[in-house]
């Protein structure tokens, strides 16, 4: 089987890692080990979803693999790309005086949510879906959107930059919490829908000998359950971070005190 | 009250920064012009019926702006403590999954017992 | 009107003394109404008791004929109600939630003070209309959960019924209430230093109790409120008849119902997690993950209602997600249980009766939980739904589970409480008898279960092989009444002979030992700063892992502060009066007597505005609450927002039946019939009062009070418009299409939805006109513009609801239901 990508898909890739490669080179710097590792994961997560046999799969019509490509491509890849990218190779870009202003906007917390929602939803509301997501060559161009709201879903989580502070970690909590309208009003209906809701999988034999049908099912489940699982890992993840930072919080004073007469002292740390 | 006072340190600015910064009158002027914008769109895309067909969409989307707007603006979400955003949203997000799984539990499924 | 305020200052040694009868009505003491619910919950502890009694009696033989089969129904019914609503919450949230709370974060009170009485005496007169079938009309008898459609008029045309909804409907408010206080009291009133990590286990498990209940009692409301128009207004919510199908009650009462599970026993575990530390002489194994451990439960709580409907039969995929959510619960839960053995291991363990209970609490707990899982999955509950291995089920977590915590909980704090020693001996006695009698008795329900004995008969044939464990269980019944006789004995010799007890009796922990035993009325002399978890013990001994053999400093202080300085909130009568208000309602309904319900409504009333002006500033009782407050926030406004946080709830449940109903809707009328022309017209008014009232709002924080008032008469102006516009749509669908509440599904959910709407504008528009009165007659100024900011935040929530309501019930009227 010959290794095949889509040029959209292929592009993106390109502009990442030469963005990336440029950035690093033009600034005389280098990335942490671990940055580069979780960048090279994203690269290779994309790299694994997008292109060769599983796109060839989805390609013969395969829902449940097009389902995953898309968590990949918001839950995978974003996360990664922004741990992997170090806060002076960020600064330049999200400090310039012409882009600050639209980042700061896209990038507050309510705002990256109702986008990616509203995106999401929109790529996979039937009517949307049936007359944009596989027409070439625009399917890739779903693909590099879905990418670009999952990056901006994440940022208020993972920023690199601390001009561009991270949520308080209840408000990540809250976050996660939030994320789950968007995703289980679309993986809900999917699952549970009585026929195939998507022209493109109406005709069969999909891969792996399914059914349209049993396809749509596998791959709301997918989408359905992935998410739940992911988020609460993401949660848990951010829970203990939080235990964690208000356990080193120094005490106001290590000595053994008596309760009673102390200094009056305000702590603003929820 | 003056002999109820107990001693306590005051702490004006803390209490000014968490109640201060609320938007001037012109501020509300324009969100108040860009929510009847919103809506006349909402009533608009209802009577087009071209767009009948992501009447649904178009009509949630216009909606979580105004949502949006009101909340953050009006009720100065966006310039009060981040707890009150969350006291709103996270009871918001349970009561939309609940509506969610309530309307598909009951209105779909009720019909068309599993496939 | 306005009473004078009368600062009460803190002479009194304990909370206890002073006042006589008349002080305790009118108290507003958060340890005063903690004794008042513990009471009463004993009170009907006794009632559930004697109702378990005699169902027992019946099930002793085959073919019995001890009771009638209708008292037979009504006493289980009565018996799960009285247990779960009127003992065991009670208890846990209101007793030991009162009055830990508050002493645990190191405040001087609730958040409310005068809310928390009323809560409690909407809780006692709740309580009092779930009874009143003692003495009239029967008693509830549909189970506790009260499936739709039996308890339809046509079905259950007595009052029993009405007792169970109306009872519950009250009950729920109460709830609710105290939920928010607490809820605020423990995000906004903690000590200084008290970060959400330092916290007791406790306080954890009460806050995410008080989330669940604010969030998981709406739905019940919603339920309750159908039922109660189904049998008062005729209307069709759960009648198959008219389209409508009977599982709505069983969603809305489960999407409830299980997360009252958890409000059931996370403060079990609170409890159980503050008294194993103690005796085991170490601190808490793994505190982070005890308390993510909770909160996972409560998330996933929301997420598994449905195993209660496998027999329902929801479909395949729907059974399967309820499925998987149900057992992943059993990964916290099992964290607990291991962290609790982890505490225990390798401590200097010194078993007092209150340890022994909370570690028989682990063991048994642990083994309801297995059976519960077995429930969780689908094929397998199908064989036991409805037989006694549910009710061994249930008996083992809440019987032998929550209320083996709430007895040690009880052996914990009864010296903190009334300041005697309880008899150890007795207690050892209770102890004994109690874990060989609740095992005795709920154990072999497990087999009688497998052997096909199905709940809630009234009587059985013989030889069906269940005639040796009904007898066996109904005699180990009797020995459970007997061995409460130890426990009474114990109390009684307590209050007259016992010891008195120290202000730290059993070298504990947390803060409410610091305190004087029993407390002073303020609490704390001065709140304490918090530097640790554990902090009385790191307070006592220097680490929170010392081993508490070397005190290294003393515990307690002496007060150098002037005590008769501490500010403490007078006593007030109408809580009293306003839970008379509700109870004279729901008995107004209940006999149909309207002139009792209009004067019980003006009673409400009245007392409602009598305790707005009781206190001069407009309630700001102390002055300083903001800059004390841990986030310098006001509690008025962090009240505001939870409640506007529960309210969504309310309304999705009311969206969701709706949108389902209307595509099941039979009969001519339909969503054809609204008038888009009409409401978007209304809709622009509601957005133009909104602009309005935050124009108030910035006119009066630039203290220009003249403007202010001027645009809050004009958005309560804009109000009434909008109320116009709905009496106009709701007459004109009425008297010219004939279109009547009751017509068809779709009538009466647009009626009830757009109507609650309605009201809540309605009490919108009298608050606005309040608070105008108040700005013409100057009150209002840019240091108390916070008033006007939160009745503000009540209208924008209104308006947000309308913005939802005006898309998704009239823009997308011709969408067809999901």
């Amino acid at each position: 089987m010959i290794w095949e990508a889509d040029p959209a898909t292929l592009i993106v890739l390109a502009l990442l890692v030469g963005g990336y490669a440029a950035f690093a080179l033009a600034l005389k710097r280098w990335p942490t080990v671990i940055q580069l590792i979780a960048f090279s994961g994203a690269i290779l997560a994309i790299v694994g979803a997008l292109t060769g046999p599983v796109d060839e799969l989805v390609k013969q019509r395969s829902f449940a693999l097009y389902i995953f490509q898309q968590l990949v491509l918001v839950f995978i890849a974003p996360p990664l790309i922004l741990a992997g990218t170090p806060d002076w190779m960020a600064r330049p870009v999200l400090t310039h005086r012409l882009i600050e202003p639209l980042a700061r906007f896209l990038t507050r917390p309510l705002v990256a949510y109702i986008l990616f929602g509203a995106a999401f939803a929109l790529v996979h509301f039937p009517p949307v879906c049936d007359r944009v997501c596989h027409v070439h060559p625009v399917y890739g161009d779903v693909d590099t959107v879905l990418l670009l709201v999952g990056l901006i879903l994440w940022f208020p989580l993972l920023s690199p930059l601390p001009e561009y502070p991270r949520l308080s970690y209840p408000m990540q909590v809250m976050y996660i919490f939030l994320l789950m309208i968007p995703m289980t009003a679309v993986a809900a209906p999917i699952t549970m829908a009585q026929s195939v809701v998507y022209i493109y999988y109406v005709e069969g034999p999909h891969p792996f000998g399914l059914s349209p049908m049993a396809d749509q099912v596998l791959g709301g489940i997918i989408m359905w359950v992935g998410q739940g699982v992911y988020l609460m890992f993401v949660f848990s993840a951010i829970f203990f971070r939080w235990a964690r930072r208000e356990d080193e919080t120094p005490p106001f004073n290590r000595r053994p005190v008596p309760l009673r007469p102390l200094p009056r002292q305000r702590s603003h740390a929820i | 009250m003056s002999e109820s006072a107990v001693e306590h340190v005051t702490a004006p600015a803390h209490h000014a920064a968490a109640e201060s910064h609320h938007p001037t009158a012109v501020q509300y002027l324009v969100v108040a012009g860009i929510l009847t914008v919103l809506t006349v769109c909402e009533i608009g895309v209802y009577y087009i019926p071209a767009l009948q067909s992501v009447l649904v969409p178009l009509l949630l989307i216009l909606s979580a702006g105004k949502f949006y707007l009101v909340a953050a603006y009006y009720m100065h979400l966006h310039f009060d403590s981040r707890i009150f955003s969350g006291l709103f949203f996270f009871p918001l997000t349970l009561a939309a999954l609940i509506l969610i799984s309530l309307t598909l539990l009951l209105g779909f499924l009720a019909h068309h017992p599993g496939p | 009107m306005a009473a004078q305020p009368r600062p009460i200052h803190a002479e009194q040694t304990s909370y206890l003394e002073g006042g006589g009868i008349y002080g305790w009505l009118t108290t507003i003491d958060h340890k005063r109404i903690a004794v008042l619910y513990g009471v009463t919950a004993v009170f009907f502890m006794a009632l559930g008791g004697f109702e378990a009694m005699a169902v027992r009696t019946q099930l002793m033989y085959p073919n019995n004929h001890f009771l009638s089969a209708q008292t037979y129904n009504q006493f289980f019914t009565t018996h799960g109600l009285t247990m779960i609503f009127l003992v065991i919450m009670p208890l846990e949230t209101g007793f030991f939630g009162n009055f830990l709370i508050p002493l645990q974060i190191g405040a001087r009170d609730v958040a409310f003070p005068r809310l928390n009485a009323l809560s409690y005496w909407i809780f006692l007169f709740g309580a009092i209309t779930l009874n009143l079938g003692w003495l009239y009309g029967g008693l509830p008898n549909g189970g506790w959960f009260g499936y739709a459609n039996l308890t339809e008029r046509y079905y259950s045309p007595g009052p029993n019924i009405d007792f169970f909804d109306l009872g519950l409907l009250v009950l729920g408010v109460s709830s609710v209430m105290s939920a928010l206080n607490f809820f605020v009291t423990i995000i906004n009133m903690r000590a200084p230093g008290m970060t959400f990590f330092r916290m007791p286990l406790f306080i954890w498990s009460i806050l995410v109790t008080v989330i669940l209940i604010l969030l998981a009692f709406p739905s019940l409301t919603v339920g309750l409120i159908f039922l109660f128009m189904d049998r008062y207004f005729d209307t069709h919510y759960y009648r198959v008849i008219a389209g409508a199908t009977p599982i709505l009650w069983q969603h809305l009462f489960w999407i409830f119902g299980h997360p009252e599970v958890y409000i059931m026993i996370l403060p079990a575990f609170g409890l159980i997690s503050e008294v194993i530390p103690v005796f085991s002489g170490k601190p808490l194994f793994g505190y982070p993950m005890m308390v993510y451990a909770i909160i996972a439960i409560a998330f996933l709580s929301y997420g598994v209602w449905g195993h209660h409907m496998f027999a329902t039969g929801m479909g395949p995929v729907a059974d399967m997600t309820f499925s998987v959510t149900s057992l992943l619960i059993a990964i916290p839960t099992g964290i607990k249980i291991f962290n609790w053995l982890f505490t225990v291991w390798g401590g200097r363990l010194r078993f007092t009766t209150a340890y022994l209970f909370a570690l028989a609490f682990v063991i048994q707990f642990t083994i309801g939980g297995l059976s519960g899982m077995m429930h969780a999955s689908p094929p397998i509950d199908l064989e036991q739904t409805d037989s006694y291995i549910i009710v061994a089920h249930f008996h083992y977590v809440l019987g032998l589970g929550a209320l083996f915590a709430i007895l040690a909980g009880f052996y914990f704090y009864w010296p903190k409480v009334t300041g005697r020693m309880l008899s150890e001996t007795l207690g050892k006695w209770h102890f004994w008898l109690a874990v060989w009698s609740f095992n005795a008795t709920f154990f072999p329900m497990h087999f009688l279960g497998e052997l096909g004995m199905p709940r809630r008969i009234y009587t059985y044939a013989p030889h069906m092989g269940w005639d040796f464990w009904n007898k066996w269980e109904t005699w180990n019944a009797y020995i459970i009444a007997l061995s409460f006789i130890p426990l009474l004995l114990n109390i009684y010799w307590s209050l007259t002979n016992g010891e008195r007890a120290t202000e730290d009796p059993w070298d504990a922990r947390t803060l409410e030992w610091s305190v004087p035993t029993p407390p002073p009325i303020y609490n704390f002399a001065e709140v304490p700063t918090v530097t640790a978890r554990d902090a009385f013990w790191v307070a006592k001994y220097g680490s929170v892992e010392a081993s508490g053999l070397t005190q290294s400093a003393p515990a307690i202080a002496p007060a150098l502060v002037d005590v008769s300085k501490i500010h403490i909130p007078a006593p007030s009568l109408y809580p009293l009066l306003m839970g008379l208000g509700i109870f004279g309602m729901a008995l107004g309904m209940l006999i149909g007597w309207y002139r009792v319900i209009f004067t019980a409504m003006a009673l409400l009333v009245f007392s409602a505005i009598a305790m707005a002006f009781e206190y001069p500033n407009w309630g700001e009782e102390n002055p300083h609450a903001v800059a004390e407050s841990f986030l310098g926030l006001d509690s008025r406004k962090v009240g505001m927002w939870s409640f506007i946080g529960s309210e969504t709830v309310f309304f999705a449940c009311l969206i969701s039946t709706y949108m389902v109903y209307k595509s099941r809707s039979l009969g001519v009328y339909d969503a054809g019939i609204l008038n888009i022309p009409l409401t978007s017209f209304s809709t622009f008014v509601l957005l133009t009062s909104s602009l309005l009232m935050v124009l108030a709002l910035a006119a009066f924080q630039r203290d220009d009070h003249k403007w202010g008032t001027i645009w809050l008469i004009g958005t309560a102006l804009f109000g009434c418009i909008f109320l116009g516009g709905q009496v106009y749509e709701f007459g004109d669908f009425w008297l010219e299409h004939g279109m009547v509440f009751n017509a068809n599904l779709f009538s009466q959910c647009f009626y009830t939805l757009v109507g609650f709407h309605g009201f809540h504008v309605f009490i919108g528009v009298v608050w606005l006109l309040v608070m105008a009165f108040a700005g013409i007659f100057g009150k209002l100024n840019a240091k108390r513009s916070l008033a006007v900011e939160i009745c503000g935040l009540y209208w924008h929530f209104v308006d947000i609801v309308w913005v939802v309501i005006f898309v998704l019930v009239y823009l997308m009227r011709t969408v067809k239901g999901a």
